[in-house]
């Protein structure tokens, strides 16, 4: 048992799959000397040598392309991209190749590749850093999405990410590389489509991702002194998706509430929020609510960014409006 | 003098007219009597008077517009009387008009339900739905005045919640009775604690249960063919008393070499007859009647879970002694199952008979596609007047049931006189 931050446990479980397998390589802008833009990969580079551990030019769809054609030719490959905002720039290899290749392929072929990218609003990044763009990636059928909320569900699903045969996007909240909890480094990788309620309750369903998540938690402390139980789940992966255990956690609650940092509209909370009506339909008791960020870019005022994204006041009130 | 003039009632069921027309406009000069304005309701259009002579100062409804009955609709008053007072009393038109239309819209109707649609949520709806609950006339307590879980919820304990007499509670915990299973609108009272304890020990003593059997594939048949047989046909009835007199001397004395029995009688003696009237040995098909040549007699055999029509085919031309021979041979196959599909197809004309078991008349129902079928009684010793003097005879009623699409009521009833005719003297018939 160790605590380690969420930063140490992604650097942990990139590390322990590197030592247990010579075919496991790193590579991105400055993750190699530098230690990475955030310092995730401090200390690899000493560890595993310029030959695993490997700068590469700044434009993302050679890191992208690159990925894809090591994890083809045998390798398991983790590219990192500085922000998800770039992805953009290595969108085409992504969906068009990574995405695509075990389908067209008649699924002969083995993609075993993760590409980490760090999201979120809170540095005051601005609009070009700070996006939370994961409906774009859930969107496309043939990537896996992974998107812990903790440090321990971080180190448990980057593992799985590096065992899976299958493109696997692997977001990081920027500002949750510092979370810390103790972890077992023993511990099994966590199964993907597995969805974990961080906190029960018995009179609303709060699904977050993301930094969303503690601030749901914090929102959750609030609404019970006032005598509403919420329950927060973290799906911790988009695809696969957990239905059942939202589902079964409105049948209990017959309210719920979607809270994540995206752009509201068009966001992976309406997918959600869209399965919840058609498959939960006859347990709510209220409207499926979403609480997103506004529709704008972010902005790069601290105090506006702060206004833009959802805070803890604004999901009390949210979940209060239901009652 | 100023007034206000308003919308008459123009009938007991009246709520509203509509203001149609204006005879007078606004500054002119009105005299007590004159048509003032025209009203339109749902049944009448009619021309409301003014009441008083003056000058009509000031029109509140325009025309076209539908007012609630007593509702000011102009002001009649002096040349120069200031009004101010009445007006400022008198809302602005258009609010009354629309806010009377929105009142419309949202107000509860007398049973206490609300037009259009009401705001429930689906979980809310799906128990109510499923406990019977009339959620149209409860009062929601959600964000916008929504119909909650909880509303329904309520609803439902509501619902269970007994209502009962202070004697009545102390009784039903004295006798060991369950109020909640005391069914009643209205409060329960001693009386029927009392009751309801009652009903529970006879209850008790009687174990009333019931059994559900599965339908044998006969049961299937009987079930269908007699409803269909119900459904079609336009049926009447027809019961003629015949003298058995001749016909009980000429059995006694066959049944020295043979048992025929009066069915094999009736049935050729029927037989015989049916060939006079084709109708009643007919079939209708479509828009044509099928006429026949012969006779198919049907005889209904009772079986102990059933019932099963086996045929003498061409029975106007076979002897009696074949006939009864033949009746016998397939009342036995019916009864140990060994009957053919041929031996029960084709009839064209039914007998029954159930004078055995003493029935004196009875309305069979036609064996479709057949046209009749000939009901036979028990024969039975009747005081009968005979020129004046009472006589003790054996009378059988016969009891015939006519489709009546192809068989008018003098039809029938001239083949029951001529069919009464040959029976009380067979051997005209039979010779």
């Amino acid at each position: 048992m160790k605590t380690m931050s969420m930063m140490e446990a992604i650097r942990e479980a990139m590390s322990k799959k590197m030592r247990e397998d010579e075919n496991v390589i790193l590579f991105g802008e400055d993750v190699g000397a530098f230690g990475g833009c955030f310092g995730v990969s401090a200390g690899m580079f000493d560890e595993f040598g310029p030959e695993r551990v490997r700068d590469t030019p700044i434009s993302e769809g050679v890191i992208v392309g690159t990925a894809v054609g090591a994890a083809a030719t045998g390798l398991r490959p983790i590219a990192e991209l500085m922000f998800v905002d770039f992805v953009t720039v290595g969108m085409d290899q992504l969906v068009n190749q990574a995405a695509k290749m075990r389908y067209m392929f008649g699924g002969k072929i083995n993609l075993p590749m993760v590409v980490r990218m760090p999201l979120g609003a809170g540095i005051s990044a601005a609009a070009q850093h700070s996006q939370s763009l994961e409906a774009w990636v859930a969107h496309v059928p043939g990537l896996k999405v992974v998107y812990p909320s903790t440090a321990k569900d971080a180190y448990g699903l980057l593992l799985k990410a590096i065992e899976d045969e299958n493109p696997v996007i692997f977001l990081e909240h920027k500002l949750l590389y510092g979370v810390s909890e103790e972890i077992d480094e023993n511990m099994k990788p966590i199964e993907f489509g597995v969805a974990d309620i961080k906190r029960a309750g018995s009179d609303v369903t709060i699904v977050a991702t993301g930094k969303m998540v503690h601030d749901s938690l914090a929102a959750a402390k609030i609404l019970s002194e006032g005598g509403i139980e919420a329950e927060v789940i973290d799906p911790r992966t988009l695809f696969p998706f957990d239905k059942k255990t939202i589902l079964n956690s409105i049948e209990k609650t017959n309210k719920v509430i979607i809270v994540t940092e995206e752009n509201k509209r068009g966001s992976f909370a309406g997918e959600i929020a869209a399965i919840i009506g058609e498959e939960g339909f006859d347990h709510l008791d209220a409207p499926i609510l979403r609480l997103c960020a506004m529709d704008t870019p972010v902005p790069f005022s601290p105090i506006l960014e702060k206004y833009y994204v959802p805070s803890v006041e604004d999901i009390v009130s949210a979940v209060k409006r239901m009652f | 003098m100023a007034k206000k003039i308003v919308m008459p009632k123009l009938g007991l069921t009246m709520k509203e007219g509509k203001l149609a027309k204006w005879y007078i406009n606004e500054g002119e000069h009105v005299n007590k009597g004159d048509k003032l304005f025209s009203i339109e309701t749902d049944k009448i259009t009619n021309d409301a008077e003014a009441t008083d002579t003056g000058i009509l100062r000031k029109i509140l409804i325009g025309a076209g517009k539908v007012v609630p009955i007593m509702e000011p609709v102009c002001i009649i008053a002096a040349e120069n009387e200031d009004i101010s007072d009445l007006l400022t009393n008198i809302p602005i038109e258009e609010e009354k008009v629309e806010s009377q239309r929105v009142l419309e819209k949202e107000n509860i109707k007398t049973d206490g339900k609300r037009d259009g649609k009401v705001k429930i949520s689906p979980v809310a709806r799906k128990l109510a739905d499923e406990e019977g609950i009339d959620y149209q006339s409860i009062m929601g307590s959600g964000p916008g005045g929504r119909i909650v879980l909880e509303d329904i919820q309520k609803a439902l304990e509501e619902k269970s919640k007994v209502k009962a007499s202070p004697t009545a509670v102390k009784m039903a915990a004295e006798l060991d009775v369950n109020l909640a299973d005391i069914k009643t609108d209205r409060r329960i009272m001693k009386n029927d604690v009392i009751r309801a304890k009652r009903e529970l020990y006879y209850e008790g003593i009687s174990q009333s249960e019931d059994k559900r059997i599965a339908m044998t594939t006969m049961r299937k048949i009987i079930a269908e063919r007699m409803s269909y047989s119900s459904n079609i046909a336009p049926t009447v009835n027809f019961t003629i008393s015949v003298d058995m007199t001749k016909l009980k001397e000429l059995r006694e004395e066959m049944k020295i070499d043979k048992n025929i029995t009066y069915t094999d009688l009736i049935v050729k003696i029927t037989s015989l007859l049916l060939l006079e009237h084709p109708l009643l040995n007919s079939s209708l098909d479509g828009e044509e009647i099928i006429l026949r040549n012969y006779v198919n007699m049907g005889i209904a055999v009772a079986l102990e879970d059933g019932l099963m029509v086996p045929v003498v085919k061409n029975a106007h031309i076979k002897t009696l002694g074949e006939i009864s021979y033949e009746i016998k041979d397939l009342s036995y196959r019916t009864k140990v199952n060994q009957l053919t599909t041929d031996e029960i197809s084709e009839g064209t004309f039914t007998i029954t008979n159930l004078g055995m078991l003493g029935i004196e008349s009875f309305t069979p129902i036609i064996n479709q596609p057949e046209s009749a079928i000939l009901g036979v009684n028990a024969i039975i010793d009747t005081p009968v007047v005979e020129n004046g003097t009472i006589l003790v005879k054996p009378i059988m009623k016969l009891s015939l049931t006519a489709d009546h699409r192809t068989v008018d009521g003098a039809v029938a009833a001239i083949f029951l006189q001529k069919l009464k005719e040959a029976l009380e003297n067979p051997l005209r018939k039979l010779l």
